[in-house]
């Protein structure tokens, strides 16, 4: 019987090439919409239970609260550390090295991120000069920093390009930011003492929520709202102003997933009715239909979840060889194959091949056999 | 000699449940890529059509956008006695400083918002714009904290149709009329007189200033005259610059959709090649046939090709259809250039469709050769013999 349906397959070897082929192609980009599709549709790896939220002006973040904000949030209970995080906005040398530079509190930014490794004497050494600034670990490969270098960053809207000097590198943050001391900013800005956002750290997940609804309380009613949010959350707003993204590949994996449909119902039904009176000498050998649907049914699954394997086994060592995570943190350390995305176009790719086979496997083991042997095809 | 069409047509029909079936995946491929064309094309335009030839944006130096420009009321006196600008019929200079301010709403039906575009315009602004026109209710009074918004932000945020109250800056603002932009990148913004906007915000400076050159030479003359004056810190650009610096956004969508349809027309060109590579299995005799009645290899390879390219022509042109309902949706995405929501209209050219239908002929000419190469060059005789 195994024998049988793996013979069949190679008898057209070319047909049999082609449509895995096509069945690996489609299912190649189904997965890679199906990776970006969850990858957009929640909080980022590990942000769900996050110690670490921002506080923006409920107005949006281009708009600025006072720097003395500071102080009455530290105050609210469960608050453990707090830094002040203004958005730079410059770039280094070209506008195409652009990368998220922000003035912090060096002496807090570290307690905040209590996750990022930094060696002791770098963060001292952060902390002591005015003008010194530390980069994550990716920034410092991508543009082939070293430790003491002099760092310009133009282009920004604030107007001024700061001179500052490499510190430090830390790992295990956001690797892929840059920081340098908020006073320095504040000074060359004759004490403008405006804030963009505060990033603070909580005792612990659970009591984030509420912890935020404190402090949104404290501000209520004065000229700068607030509004607190986990960092998920946050960063998922920044996704959400990207527009219908999901909406428009939820519709394209809708098209891919017909169109393989499609090929494979197509090619299935084309073997099957050159087939019709095979089926029937089949039958008159004593096969019961049931075995000889099993063995149409069998090899229309063979060939999708075939190359479904290739396709989606493919997208898993590409992006897996890309290493996306290594261009930027939070929504690109989420392009990877997942194991419910692998699970899900697996399975996928099973009903495909149950639906594109069923109607003719059904007619053709059904068959009156007199007639099918009468038949020329 | 060629092979007439009707010996193909009349084919396609005998197996019309797997011409449907080709055709329909090469539906699915066109209609995804004329999609996808759609709205890189409909947010190009809407950026790339903003901006009158003779209107001069003037911005802080350095600055990208004008959200994060600022230019100094001192600033604005200076630029309002230059050389070379059109005066208005009251014969004042044809100036309007502006401010723009970007405010967080809410988009209608979801609790995540996006930066919308506040607009405080002088009162020379909406002149400036000529598609500008009011659809629905009245223009904005100062001193009321009215606004008017676009028709396109109107219905996409909460909040912001006629007569609701939008509440920003100290207070809600009501909603007195609503506009129409044309195509325009002011098709997603809202409008207010700059001053109420100014002194509810307690801002000082204007973000810029929009003004008209008299003629096409003077603007290089003004350019001149700002670079000139050392106290302005000042950059001059058309209007239509500035925009059209943005419409490099639309050039990752063009990209992304590319790659989707290409990937999606291999997937469909193998199942056209399924089904040419059985059309000319099951013809094998009448090939020969064709062949002893003296048709050339040739016309057999064209006539093949042909059937495959009807095949896709019939595909393509479905998918055009199933494409065509998305022209005119309108939908929006955040322009990073200027960090603002970015509303525009899915835009189904007859070009794109053109260009669907082509992707189509290629599909089906690449699926059909193979096949046909393979039924051009059958020797007769064992063709003839072939059961």
């Amino acid at each position: 019987m195994w024998q049988l349906g793996l013979r069949n397959l190679l008898r057209n070897k070319r047909r049999t090439i082609l449509t895995a082929s096509s069945v690996a192609i489609s299912l190649f980009l189904l997965s890679s919409l199906a990776m970006v599709y969850t990858a957009l549709g929640k909080p980022f790896e590990g942000e769900e239970r996050s110690p670490r939220m921002m506080v923006r002006r409920l107005s949006g973040i281009t708009f600025m609260m006072p720097a003395s904000f500071r102080q009455r949030i530290s105050a609210v209970p469960g608050v453990v550390a707090v830094t002040p995080m203004n958005w730079f906005g410059g770039y280094w040398k070209e506008p195409e090295n652009s990368f998220g530079n922000f003035a912090i509190d060096a002496n807090t930014v570290f307690d905040v991120l209590d996750m990022a490794r930094i060696a002791p004497d770098q963060l001292e050494a952060f902390k002591r000069e005015r003008t010194a600034a530390v980069a994550g670990r990716q920034l410092m490969e991508k543009f082939h920093w070293k430790i003491g270098d002099r760092i310009t960053l133009m282009g920004s809207p604030y107007g001024i390009a700061p001179e500052l000097v490499l510190r430090g590198t830390f790992t295990g943050g956001p690797d892929d930011q840059f920081y340098f001391h908020y006073d320095y900013l504040n000074e060359a800005l004759g004490e403008f003492n405006q804030v963009n956002l505060f990033w603070i750290r909580v005792e612990r997940p659970e009591i984030a929520a509420r912890v935020g609804q404190v402090i949104d309380q404290t501000f209520r009613n004065t000229d700068s709202e607030t509004k607190t949010e986990a960092e998920g959350t946050f960063l998922l707003s920044f996704i959400s102003m990207l527009g219908n993204v999901r909406g428009i590949i939820l519709m394209i994996g809708v098209a891919v997933t017909f169109a393989v449909l499609l090929i494979v119902a197509n090619s299935v039904a084309m073997s099957i009715r050159e087939r019709v009176t095979e089926a029937a000498i089949l039958r008159s050998l004593g096969f019961t239909s049931r075995r000889v649907l099993a063995l149409f049914v069998g090899e229309s699954l063979a060939l999708t979840v075939g190359g479904a394997l290739v396709g989606v086994g493919g997208a898993k060592l590409l992006y897996g060889a890309l290493a996306l995570r290594k261009i930027g943190t939070y929504v690109w350390a989420d392009m990877r194959m997942r194991p419910e995305t692998i699970l899900f176009c697996m399975a996928l790719s099973i009903i495909l091949a149950l639906l594109s086979a069923g109607w003719p496997a059904y007619r053709a083991a059904r068959i009156n056999i007199a007639e099918a042997l009468r038949s020329v095809g | 000699m060629a092979i007439p069409l009707k010996y193909n047509f009349r084919n396609l029909l005998v197996r019309r449940t797997t011409t449907l079936m080709t055709a329909f995946s090469i539906t699915l491929t066109v209609a995804v890529f004329v999609v996808l064309m759609a709205l890189a094309h409909g947010l190009q335009v809407s950026l790339a059509a903003t901006g009158q030839p003779l209107n001069v944006l003037i911005m802080r130096e350095g600055s990208q956008s004008e959200s994060m420009s600022s230019v100094s009321r001192d600033s604005l006196q200076v630029i309002k006695y230059l050389h070379g600008i059109a005066n208005t019929e009251k014969g004042e200079p044809w100036v309007s400083p502006e401010l723009i301010i970007l405010i967080n709403l809410p988009r209608r039906g979801e609790t995540q918002g996006s930066n919308v575009t506040i607009r405080g315009l002088g009162p020379e602004g909406p002149a400036l714009r000529p598609e500008f026109k009011i659809v629905e209710g009245r223009f904005f009074r100062s001193g009321l904290r009215e606004v008017i918004a676009s028709r396109k932000i109107a219905g996409r945020f909460q909040n912001c149709g006629l007569g609701d109250k939008v509440k920003f800056a100290k207070g809600y603002w009501t909603v007195v009329g609503i506009f129409d932009a044309g195509d325009t990148a002011y098709d997603s913004e809202i409008w207010a007189d700059v001053n109420d906007l100014a002194t509810d915000f307690d801002r000082n400076a204007y973000s810029s200033v929009l003004l008209r050159a008299a003629d096409a030479t003077s603007i290089g003359s003004l350019r001149d005259q700002i670079a000139n004056d050392r106290r302005l810190h000042l950059k001059p650009q058309t209007e239509r610059e500035y925009y059209e610096s943005q419409t490099r956004f639309a050039a990752p969508i063009k990209a992304l959709g590319l790659f989707i349809a290409v990937l999606m027309a291999v997937g469909a060109s193998f199942a056209a090649m399924n089904t040419m590579y059985a059309a000319v299995a099951r013809r094998t005799k009448e090939i020969g046939t064709l062949r002893v009645l003296g048709y050339s290899r040739g016309s057999i390879l064209l006539s093949f090709v042909l059937e495959s390219v009807l095949i896709a022509l019939l595909g393509g042109a479905l998918g055009c259809l199933l494409a065509l309902p998305v022209n005119g949706l309108t939908t929006g995405t955040t322009n990073f250039a200027t960090f603002s929501e970015v509303a525009f209209n899915f835009r189904v050219t007859p070009s794109l469709l053109s260009s669907g239908l082509i992707f189509a002929v290629f599909m089906g000419s690449v699926g059909g050769f193979f096949p046909a190469w393979r039924a051009a060059h059958e020797s007769i005789v064992s063709a003839l013999r072939s059961v």
